[in-house]
């Protein structure tokens, strides 16, 4: 591991958010920031179209939140970074 | 007057160690947890399999356990909660997901003749460790069939226990002492507050820090979400969330209010209700059912047969006026016990009207 921390980020993906005017938004999320969270592991709740999906943690570090709940995002938009 | 703000769920002793949750996502953790412990525990019920139940209690489940632990049935009610009744009787812990409490009229048999009478009419032979699971409730323009909360409808019948946990971290535990119960017992989440999808926005209140190991949280006791002095709001299911926000604004009026959440409707606890009312005088019951034979008669009764002088006025009910559940949107909300109306009762009582 080098000095620098690498950082994996949170996006909303294509497969929630198909075309370019869908948006969703975060119902909450599971840990507050900063929070040190484990791979695979649901970090929170993404709603869309009145259908919720996970948001998982591809990597184990601390949880850098880039978006509040509640708040319209579109395809691509961040949600949050994981430090590792 | 003061007012403190009791925290109704433990606060976690270090980033991760909890987390914070929907009701949903925390009974689910708990039925996953115990099919993973015990094998005779199954889940059984309409779209569960493959879809994860409607209101999400099985979500990811399915996939998890196959489908001979996840059962998928047919629309046909009275057939699959009574071969649960049997399968209970036979030492399996059956998790039925009813989905609409709405629909217990079909099978409403099974529930009352078989499943809560069958430890008695057998003579203690045959206990049914069986949770049955139902959503409860309206607020979202689905009419009078699939709005309904039913609170009482259950209650009044002996032979079953009714619980209705209004945060994710009561879910979970009271979910594990469903399951882990050698009785009936039927498990009732109102749909405004367990956070699927497409209910919108998830009551904040609802949401709580939810520990990742297994725990119990007890049936028969109250929570006292708030504490206060002037006035004791005793509530059921979403009707908890509404009242904290009557709350917040009389406490801007200067009256101070205790809101109580009843949680577990059979067995029902009465003294932890009058011994709120003993140190506030008065009484206001909100409960998203119908008025007139209802738990809010029942709450009322047990504080004055236990000593009518505690209450310093009339207490008040604040429900379902008899009436069927409107589709129209401001239909529906000038029926239902939104936060407005225990604010109106709450000072009714406090000028000692009736």
């Amino acid at each position: 591991m080098s000095d620098t921390p690498r950082i994996v980020e949170l996006r909303v993906l294509e497969d929630w958010c198909p075309s370019e005017i869908d948006t969703g938004s975060i119902v909450l999320w599971f840990y507050p920031d900063g929070a040190r969270v484990s791979k695979g592991e649901v970090v929170a709740e993404f709603m869309v179209s009145k259908v919720t999906v996970e948001v998982v943690a591809p990597e184990a570090g601390v949880l850098r939140i880039r978006l509040e709940p509640e708040i319209e995002a579109y395809q691509g938009e961040l949600l949050a970074e994981i430090h590792y | 007057m003061s007012t403190k703000e009791a925290a109704p769920w433990p606060s976690p002793t270090k980033a991760g160690s909890s987390r914070s949750l929907t009701i949903s996502r925390a009974q689910r953790e708990a039925v996953e947890w115990e099919m993973t412990h015990d094998e005779r525990v199954f889940m059984m019920g309409e779209d569960v399999c493959g879809f994860g139940g409607v209101f999400g209690t099985a979500d990811g489940l399915g996939e998890k356990f196959g489908s001979e632990r996840v059962v998928d049935m047919p629309i046909s009610e009275t057939g699959w909660i009574g071969l649960a009744t049997g399968a209970a009787m036979e030492g399996m812990r059956p998790i039925i997901e009813l989905a609409y409490v709405d629909f217990i009229g079909v099978c409403y048999n099974a529930i009352v003749n078989h499943a809560a009478k069958t430890y008695f009419m057998s003579g203690g032979q045959y206990n049914v460790p069986m949770v049955l699971l139902c959503g409860t409730g309206g607020g979202y323009n689905n009419a009078a069939q699939h709005s309904q909360c039913l609170h009482a409808t259950l209650a009044h019948m002996p032979g079953l226990k009714v619980v209705s946990p209004t945060n994710a971290y009561d879910a979970k535990g009271m979910m594990h002492t469903a399951i882990r119960d050698d009785n009936f017992v039927v498990f009732m989440v109102h749909k405004g507050v367990s956070g699927v999808g497409f209910m919108g926005s998830t009551v904040k209140t609802s949401l709580s820090e939810v520990p990742h190991e297994d725990y119990t949280v007890p049936f028969g006791k109250v929570k006292v979400y708030r504490e206060g002095s002037d006035v004791t709001l005793a509530c059921v299911g979403l009707a908890v969330h509404q009242a904290l926000e009557s709350a917040d604004a009389l406490a801007k009026e200067g009256i101070s209010a205790e809101v109580v959440d009843i949680r577990s409707l059979v067995p029902l606890d009465r003294e932890g209700i009058i011994e709120s009312v003993a140190k506030t005088g008065r009484l206001v019951v909100a409960d998203e059912d119908y008025l007139s034979y209802g738990v809010s008669g029942e709450v009322i009764a047990s504080v004055a047969e236990h000593d009518p002088s505690m209450l310093k006025a009339p207490p008040q009910r604040v429900c379902i006026p008899d009436v069927s559940i409107p589709f129209s949107r401001p239909l529906e909300n000038s029926i239902l016990p939104l936060a407005e109306k225990i604010t109106i009762a709450a000072k009714t009582t406090m000028e000692g009207r009736r």
